[in-house]
């Protein structure tokens, strides 16, 4: 009974009992600098035009075929308005809306094009999501300033626990898909990877060792199980902590894999102490010469004052939400096929630099009962970067069969049919037939069922 | 803080061992064998040496023999010059084929200059535009229509498929602006080639040897991206469209082979595909095999498997390069002789995913020519 109780009221304080504002202050200015970096990154390297500007064909995701590209200017306007709303997001400045917008803009963004889905994108929107409920504004913020009625030094303690519940989420997910042959067995992708990487200082030797491969594969499924669990507990924090670093750091120099190391390095800040973050704020507040509006207040009165919240409303949305995390991710076991060749519930689940996976994909058309069947070159419709996820992904080489068909028939064919000669390679296997090439990919709707007109796992 | 500090104390020593034992590791593989590391530096130089340079060299040697067999004719036009200066041509355009899938540092693109390959290979030529500059004696080529400049712009004012020799000198005869652009044309294309063997010469050699690694930009990258492009060219646009085999096509399309008015399609064709052979083994023009992407495939797990079938794929093209023969020109064996055209092309479709999918995969190379996050 004791000890029930004792986890009860455990787990009571962790999500109905009060904490330091501190850590969701640190998180929210660092949040908000990642993407408005990462967003003025993306427009530098002119990716905005490259990826949707001068493409005349998008990969949408299933669900979102709605969501289309806007013209150039409005794609410029809706990342130059993320710029902003996530530079508000840094600056505490009508935050809950300027954390709303960084989400819905962001997420919006993403939905233009799935070619380029990322895994960190994905985790970028969902932290935006989660940021818009907490209260990472009541201290150090423009808000604060503003209105110094709103100032609390404590915050109910589930706004810092959802953050580290989400990052959790990630890195023991990406941890539990490791657990499969090819990566623990045969050190695959890694043994493909690394000895590619022959130039690289003082370790290039190293990586042509297949030994090596197989430290870093296994090194980094445990990590991805274990780090939350030393990062939460105070005794192995810091080395934790460490680690941390060491382990992004050497992804970002081994694979070009962009602000995503960062961006993971700086959240899980949020395991360090309230003291600690409250140090950092207090050597930040002197450098830009913020006044300490908490100290100026009746100190008694704001260290007890708790942030109400709509608590209930609040928990109908968040418990779906980590329901849905928790599950989500989990429907590619659902599937009989090899999760690898078929990709059935790949997307949105943790899975990250998990495969080495290419193709060649040529698709014909012709005219139903006509003799001539032509080829299609696709280069004339898909930039390089969608050619190559084209050729290995199922519900991309449908939506490309019925946009052929669609331009096909507007060129005055009446009823094109879409076939296609697709060979796939995984992990470095020789490349094997992918879909029936008698198939008219065209008459196939994507849909939640096994995929069976893409050949079965051939290895 | 007594414990944070033995932690971090604790974890600066596990770092320190950890990197010790990297050294300690490392120094011993470098003595016990290198020979499993490949030598990407090596493979670049080979291809520097004794592929590339060697290749616009030549290039630029034919073209500048080109350009002074020009001026004799200019002034005493005859049948006999027409004739060694179409023989130069031919030579010209033999050595593009080995020169043609280079298009990257001096050869690539750089602000409004295209590719090289766009620059001086650009074919169908626009025969209208050609004689509409000629008339207007507009030889500035400072404006985007590729397809009147180039050496096949040049091979349309020294043939005709229709006409004897006889009359294309009178063509010259006739018309004194006619020679005027032949020379423009030359000297374009001579100062372009010029230009980048120049640059490779002095400066971009070692850039290019120095720039190892397989990533977006690495000269790996870009040695294969401009490989695979250039075998992708012969297969879609050297064959494919000629024969009509686009999506959208409603017919063969003779006119649109690659040299047309010579009606040297097929040589050029062997020519190039041996090229490309060549150049996936690494080996120069004059037989030395050096290293090549063979050897750097032999170098990963599972890449002896891919060089059997790719080296016998290359041997299933050239025995139906053989078939097809050069007997009879491209534009007519493809109404006269469709099947043995068809089978050609089949096969050089066949060994598309091994240099495309399988190679990249295996070496770990970037395929896209812009960068992009991965994760």
């Amino acid at each position: 009974m004791a000890i029930s109780t004792d986890i009860f009221s455990s787990f009571k304080n962790r999500f109905l009992g009060t904490t330091s504002v501190a850590p969701l202050v640190t998180v929210r200015i660092l949040f908000g600098a990642l993407v408005a970096f990462s967003t003025l990154r993306f427009l530098a390297l002119g990716w905005a035009h490259d990826h949707f500007i001068c493409a005349d064909f998008h990969f949408k995701y299933y669900g979102f075929e709605w969501v289309s590209v806007p013209g150039a200017f409005w794609v410029y306007a809706l990342h130059g308005l993320l710029v902003i709303s996530s530079v508000m997001m840094v600056l505490g400045l009508f935050y809950r809306y300027s954390a709303t917008a960084t989400f819905l803009l962001f997420t919006y963004i993403q939905l233009w094009d799935a070619t380029y889905y990322l895994n960190h994108y994905y985790f970028i929107s969902l932290f935006a999501f989660l940021l818009i409920f907490v209260p990472a504004h009541r201290s150090f913020s423009l808000d604060a300033f503003r209105t110094p009625t709103i100032i609390s030094a404590r915050v109910a303690t589930w706004t810092v626990n959802i953050l580290k519940l989400q990052l959790a989420i990630v890195y023991i997910y990406a941890g539990i898909t490791k657990i499969n042959t090819d990566w623990l067995l045969e050190a695959l992708p890694l043994k493909i990877w690394l000895p590619s990487r022959a130039d690289y200082f003082l370790l290039g030797n190293l990586f042509q060792q297949e030994w090596v491969a197989y430290v870093f594969s296994w090194a980094g499924m445990l990590y991805d199980l274990l780090i939350v669990f030393f990062l939460l507990n105070k005794r192995t924090r810091v080395a934790a902590f460490l680690l941390v670093v060491v382990f992004h750091l050497l992804t970002r120099w081994l694979f070009p894999i962009g602000v995503f190391p960062f961006v993971m390095i700086l959240m899980t800040l949020i395991f360090f102490s309230d003291n600690w973050h409250q140090k950092m704020q207090g050597v930040l507040r002197k450098i830009v010469l913020f006044p300490n509006l908490v100290l100026q207040q009746n100190v008694e009165h704001s260290s007890i004052q708790v942030v109400p919240f709509h608590q209930k409303i609040i928990a109908l949305i968040l418990v779906p939400f980590f329901i849905f995390q928790l599950v989500f991710p989990l429907r590619s076991y659902l599937y009989a096929d090899h999760l690898f060749w078929k990709e059935q519930g790949y997307r949105f689940s943790w899975r990250v630099m998990l495969m080495e996976k290419a193709g060649d994909a040529t698709f014909y058309v012709k005219e139903k009962n006509g003799m001539r069947k032509g080829e299609v070159f696709n280069n004339d419709f898909l930039t390089a970067q969608q050619q190559k996820q084209l050729a290995f992904q199922p519900d991309f080489i449908l939506q490309y069969a019925k946009f052929l068909k669609h331009h096909y028939k507007k060129q005055g064919m009446t009823s094109p049919e879409i076939t296609a000669q697709i060979y796939v390679t995984l992990n470095g296997r020789p490349s094997k037939l992918f879909v029936d090439s008698a198939v008219d990919l065209s008459k196939i709707n994507d849909s939640w069922a096994s995929k069976k007109w893409v050949t079965n796992y051939p290895f | 803080m007594t414990t944070a500090t033995k932690t971090i104390r604790f974890s600066l020593l596990a770092i320190g061992t950890f990197c010790a034992f990297l050294f300690s590791c490392q120094k011993e593989n470098t003595a016990k064998d290198d020979t499993e590391n490949f030598d990407q530096k090596a493979m670049l130089a080979n291809y520097a040496d004794n592929i590339i340079i060697p290749s616009f060299t030549e290039l630029s040697k034919n073209i500048g023999e080109l350009n002074s067999l020009v001026i004799p004719f200019a002034s005493n036009y005859s049948e006999a010059e027409l004739q060694t200066i179409q023989q130069k041509w031919s030579d010209v355009y033999t050595s593009w084929t080995w020169a043609n899938a280079y298009n990257f540092g001096p050869a690539g693109e750089a602000g409004i200059k295209k590719r090289l390959v766009e620059e001086i290979g650009t074919w169908p030529i626009n025969v209208t535009g050609i004689n509409s500059k000629i008339s207007s004696m507009d030889t500035s080529f400072s404006d985007f229509q590729r397809d009147t400049r180039g050496l096949l712009a040049i091979e349309y004012l020294l043939y005709d498929e229709q006409l004897a020799n006889v009359q294309i000198v009178s063509k010259f005869s006739s018309n004194p602006n006619r020679i005027l652009y032949l020379k423009a044309a030359i000297r374009n294309a001579q100062q372009q080639v010029d230009a980048i063997l120049n640059e490779w010469e002095n400066g971009y050699r070692a850039e290019f040897i120095a720039n190892t690694g397989t990533s977006v930009g690495s000269s790996t990258s870009l040695l294969y991206n401009e490989f695979v492009r250039s075998y992708e060219s012969i297969k879609n646009f050297k064959l494919g469209i000629p024969l009509g085999k686009k999506a959208g096509q409603t017919s063969t399309e003779p006119q649109k082979v690659e040299a047309r008015f010579s009606e040297k399609s097929l040589e050029f064709l062997a020519e190039n595909t041996k090229a490309i052979e060549y150049c996936w083994l690494g080996k120069s023009k004059n037989n030395m095999n050096g290293i090549g992407w063979d050897d750097y495939l032999q170098s990963a797990t599972g890449g002896n498997d891919l060089v059997q079938k790719t080296t016998a794929q290359q041997q299933n093209i050239f025995t139906e390069l053989k078939t097809v023969g050069t007997n009879t020109s491209l534009q007519q064996q493809i109404t006269a002789n469709p099947a043995a055209l068809e089978n050609l092309y089949n096969e050089y479709q066949k060994q598309t995913r091994f240099y495309k999918s399988d190679m990249s995969s295996l070496l770990g190379i970037s395929i896209t020519f812009s960068d992009a996050d991965g994760d």
